[in-house]
């Protein structure tokens, strides 16, 4: 897989936009038919980052690759292999769910047109109504099937769920695993940038984690849930001189301790049986939890 | 043409063709109007100007909508991000662009009343297909460049006004026409330079998606929304403070008016400047710029009124608020209609103060004054309405716009429209008019009609001015409660988020018919005066 | 076939997937012949990456649990019988550790905790015979 050429490749991306949105020396690098995962809080750059990618803001320094080429200089190359959904859809309100379809397909070379049936249908979209009647979910699923048809090797996909019901919200998943990934599925690359991780879960094969502009966490998926373990002790009475560096605190009382551990939870474990506890059990965290965890700690630690 | 080409072409012209259709109305329909007033050559003589103004105020502002829509609908990122070269996005813009500014020329040349003096003669291409020229070249690399539609299309105005006052310095327009000719050319050029500029400017413009001017406003803006929300246990000072936090914000809502201005108060300046340095230069006078300016302003803040909250989404905030709806509303109308009238007053006021001994011209005979001081007062008690008037006229038709540029351009069909009606009841009114002067003058007993050293004259003259002064209070009467009914109106619209054409019809005929009867009313009203004085 | 994934196990996605595969084979939810579910369906609905299930699948196939045939999917193969007993009793001593765990605990004695056993099966007899007589 690391052999082959990525397909978004940043190294040290700077770019400052308005007050709080700021990338500060990021670097990434996502290989073809991975399920990319970019998490952050509100204002960490995020947006920002994935501006440049799309060549709608120019990096103040650090270069930005896709697909190997310069997305600035080699525009058209580029975007013609790749479909971008915003977290704020913009349609013009005049034209109805057929006509910006038609509109969007003009641009394209390539549109699959079995594929935008197929999910008109699903979505069960109103192809006679005007996109200023259509409610936010339909927006976004309209968003979704204008970006899925063209059949992109890169679909880039920017808070695409926040705001949407729950059913909305599966249906767009499930397509992007089923519709989207279907032609070629390792070619298909996903890039997510979003919130709610929970959602994304089995979805994202690696990731990465954005803190106030710069990188602070890359990593496998599969190898987070592994490293990242809460470990969880209940003593008969708390023992003195428990020794828990390389550990994270998380709670203590009065008999219990819960602590997470960063890839050395089988040391933690048999530190603490050594004081022989009455109950001691360990979890691995999700990504969600990894990632506030991480947060905190990068935030308390600037 | 491809189909590709074709969809992308199609969708730009339907951005602007509703517009463009409107403003072409608008033109044709103050052609017509020009034409009636044959018989009074100083009345045609401002319509004529009112004429072109509507012709290139229209085409800058339909103009605008090119690039300005983008803005609006927010897809301006969605465009760039499509695998088409910007170069053609631009292009087609610019394309369908150019053939609707040519098409509103050639339907203010064909329609154009302007006589064929030798001045006007020189000024056709300056006035006609100068808005043409600039909307290509100026008005979208200006939108662009400022991320705002209505600043892009006033702003361009600035460059062929600020090029004819500088040539005119040298090449004075009672000497021949060469400012003018050097106005026409100067445009061009400035024109070409517009366009290769925004060639670039496009090309490497960026766009991060937050460009709808609702996003980039300050909080402060929508602060007093949420500050507005008291605690029931008001005391009168919590309330003072409403207000005056609704006023700033009001204010700030109108700060694109006041740019505009400060603009023309900097161009007049500049005039005074030139006027001072070498007398003989006469200049335009700046009355004829202040009137124009006046009804400019009006519209423009009046457009804005409503417009601009709704395309800021503030607008469900404001509704939910604890205050009876009509006080908010009361202030934006009241702080609107003073900047408007302030404004349009203000101008001309502080230029008769720097201007007080006019300007004058050296003749053999001695020093003639051009325009005495005199005028500005005649200018400003009629001048003061008809601005109020297009005021409360643009806050109407702001409430039913979902923002101030499509406001702003819905003010040209919608005068179109006045103006039809107007020009098709001017007869019935004059006739009732005269029907009323007729009937005061019949009851005058006939002995006294040929006796004019008869005393009882006084009496009736008395009597004449009695009933004139009060059927004048009659009117100003009928015509305020005509004005606060149209903004009961706007007000209803712009409470209630819901807008829509069976909307407008039902208020559009709901005024038609309060005007129908409010005349008659006054008619009625003014025989029953005079029959009472009688 | 149900499956159960578990984020909170610490055990990557495609692992849990053979494991469960490999348990429902042993136990007999899933015989000799059954067919898989395609990669794309089960994919989305476990809002899953479709990698994982195929890592899965192939995973599975290397072990000889189940054989994929070109264009009509995989099948649990017949030499998966064997894996059945090892599983099996693999499941049931997770099981019985767990409530060894939960006898210290509460502090039941060994003693105790067979006599409970014993009684627990003789009861679920009866009641099995009963269900299948009446």
């Amino acid at each position: 897989m690391s052999s082959e050429n990525p397909v978004i490749d940043i190294n040290n991306l700077v770019r400052r936009y308005g007050r709080t949105d700021a990338v500060d020396g990021l670097s990434l690098r996502v290989a073809p038919g991975r399920c990319y995962g970019f998490f952050g809080r509100n204002g960490a750059g995020k947006t920002t980052t994935i501006k440049c990618l799309l060549n709608l803001l120019r990096p103040s320094s650090g270069s930005v690759r896709v697909f190997g080429l310069d997305p600035a200089r080699e525009e058209v190359a580029v975007k013609s292999r790749l479909s971008y959904v915003p977290d704020q859809v913009g349609f013009y309100p005049w034209m109805t769910v057929r006509e910006t379809l038609e509109y969007l397909a003009s641009f394209r070379t390539r549109w699959n047109r079995e594929t935008e049936r197929a999910l008109l249908d699903r979505f069960r979209l109103p192809e006679g109504h005007k996109t200023s009647h259509l409610s936010k979910g339909q927006r976004t699923q309209l968003a979704l099937v204008a970006a899925i048809s063209p059949e992109p090797d890169l679909l880039v996909l920017d808070e695409p769920t926040s705001g949407l019901d729950p059913i909305v919200r599966r249906e767009f998943i499930q397509t992007v695993i089923g519709a989207y990934q279907e032609g070629a599925p390792g070619q298909r690359t996903v890039f997510i940038s979003t919130h709610l991780i929970s959602e994304f879960e089995g979805l994202i094969d690696e990731f990465t984690i954005i803190d106030q502009g710069k990188e602070v966490l890359t990593l496998g998926a599969d190898a987070a849930r592994a490293r990242y373990q809460k470990v969880y002790a209940r003593f008969h009475a708390l023992p003195a001189g428990l020794d828990l560096s390389g550990a994270k605190l998380l709670r203590q009382r009065a008999r219990e301790i819960e602590v997470v551990g960063n890839g050395n939870a089988t040391e933690i474990v048999s530190r603490l049986n050594s004081h022989s506890p009455e109950a001691i059990e360990t979890e691995a965290l999700t990504l969600e939890e990894i990632f506030v965890t991480t947060v905190q700690n990068a935030g308390a630690q600037a | 043409m491809t189909s590709a080409l074709y969809v992308q072409t199609r969708k730009e012209a339907r951005a602007l063709l509703p517009w463009a259709a409107g403003v072409a109305l608008a033109t044709v329909v103050m052609a017509i109007f020009v034409g009636r007033y044959d018989r009074f050559p100083n009345f045609r003589h401002e319509l004529e100007v009112w004429f072109v103004v509507i012709h290139a105020a229209g085409v800058l502002a339909v103009a605008a909508l090119s690039l300005g829509h983008e803005l609006t609908h927010g897809t301006l990122p969605a465009l760039l991000v499509q695998p088409v070269a910007r170069r053609r996005v631009l292009g087609t813009k610019l394309a369908v662009l150019a053939v609707v500014a040519v098409t509103l020329g050639l339907v203010a040349t064909l329609t154009a009343p302007v006589r064929f003096t030798a001045t006007a003669a020189a000024a056709r291409p300056l006035l006609i297909w100068g808005p043409a020229v600039m909307a290509v070249g100026l008005v979208p690399l200006l939108t662009l460049l400022t991320r705002r539609p209505m600043a892009g299309a006033i702003f361009a105005v600035m460059i062929p006004g600020a090029i004819v006052s500088v040539a005119e310095r040298f090449y004075p327009l009672r000497d021949g026409v060469q400012a003018l000719t050097i106005g026409w050319y100067g445009t061009l050029i400035a024109s070409a330079c517009g366009l290769i500029a925004l060639a670039y400017a496009f090309a490497g413009a960026e766009a991060a998606g937050d460009e709808r001017a609702g996003r980039r406003s300050s909080p402060a803006l929508r602060q007093p929304a949420l500050a507005n929300v008291a605690p029931a246990t008001q005391s009168a000072r919590k309330k003072q403070n409403w207000m005056w936090l609704t006023v700033k914000k009001e204010l700030r809502l109108q700060q694109l008016t006041l740019a505009v201005t400060a603009l023309f108060a900097v161009a007049c300046g500049i005039m005074v400047v030139l006027q001072r340095m070498d007398p003989p230069y006469a200049g335009q006078g700046v009355g004829a710029i202040a009137a124009l300016h006046g009804i400019f302003i009006a519209i423009i803040a009046g457009s804005r009124a409503s417009a601009e909250e709704r395309h800021m989404g503030v607008l469900a905030t404001q509704a939910l608020q604890p205050k009876p709806g009509w006080r908010p509303w009361t202030i934006k109308v009241a702080v609107t209609l003073a900047i408007a009238v302030g404004l349009a007053v203000a101008l001309p006021a502080l230029f008769r103060v720097v201007d007080a001994d006019a300007v004058t011209k050296v003749t053999e005979s001695g020093v003639v004054s051009l325009h005495p001081a005199q005028d500005w007062f005649e200018l400003e008690s009629e001048f003061f309405a008809a601005v109020a008037l297009v005021g409360i006229a643009a806050i109407y038709v702001s409430s039913l716009s979902s923002n101030s540029l499509w406001a702003l351009l819905s003010c040209f069909p919608v005068a179109g429209v006045l103006l039809l009606l107007f020009g098709g009841l001017e007869r019935t009114l004059w006739s009732l008019r005269r029907a009323l002067q007729v009937d005061h003058l019949s009851t005058i007993p006939s002995a006294m009609r040929t006796n004019f050293r008869d005393p009882g004259w006084r009496v009736w003259e008395q009597k004449f001015l009695l009933a004139r002064n009060v059927q004048d209070y009659l009117f100003i009467a009928l015509f305020l409660s005509f004005s606060l009914f149209v903004l009961y109106l706007a007000h209803r619209n712009h409470r209630t988020l819901e807008r829509g054409r069976k909307r407008i019809a039902f208020q559009s005929g709901l005024m038609a018919a309060s005007l129908v009867i409010a005349t008659a009313a006054y008619f009625g009203a003014a025989h029953l005066v005079w029959a009472v004085i009688r | 076939m149900r499956f159960q994934l578990n984020y909170k196990s610490g055990k990557p996605v495609y692992l849990q997937l053979v494991d469960q595969i490999k348990a429902a084979v042993a136990s007999g939810a899933a015989q000799a012949g059954d067919a898989l579910p395609s990669i794309r369906p089960l994919a989305e609905e476990l809002r899953v990456n479709r990698n994982t299930i195929a890592k899965a699948y192939a995973e599975l196939e290397s072990q000889g649990v189940i054989e994929t045939s070109a264009g009509k999917g995989s099948f649990v193969s017949g030499a998966a019988t064997a894996l059945r007993k090892d599983a099996r009793v693999r499941l049931l001593t997770e099981e019985i550790d767990q409530a060894v765990v939960q006898a210290h605990h509460l502090q039941v004695a060994k003693t105790e905790f067979l006599r409970l056993a014993e009684e627990r099966f003789e009861s679920f007899e009866k009641r099995r015979l009963r269900a299948s007589n009446g």
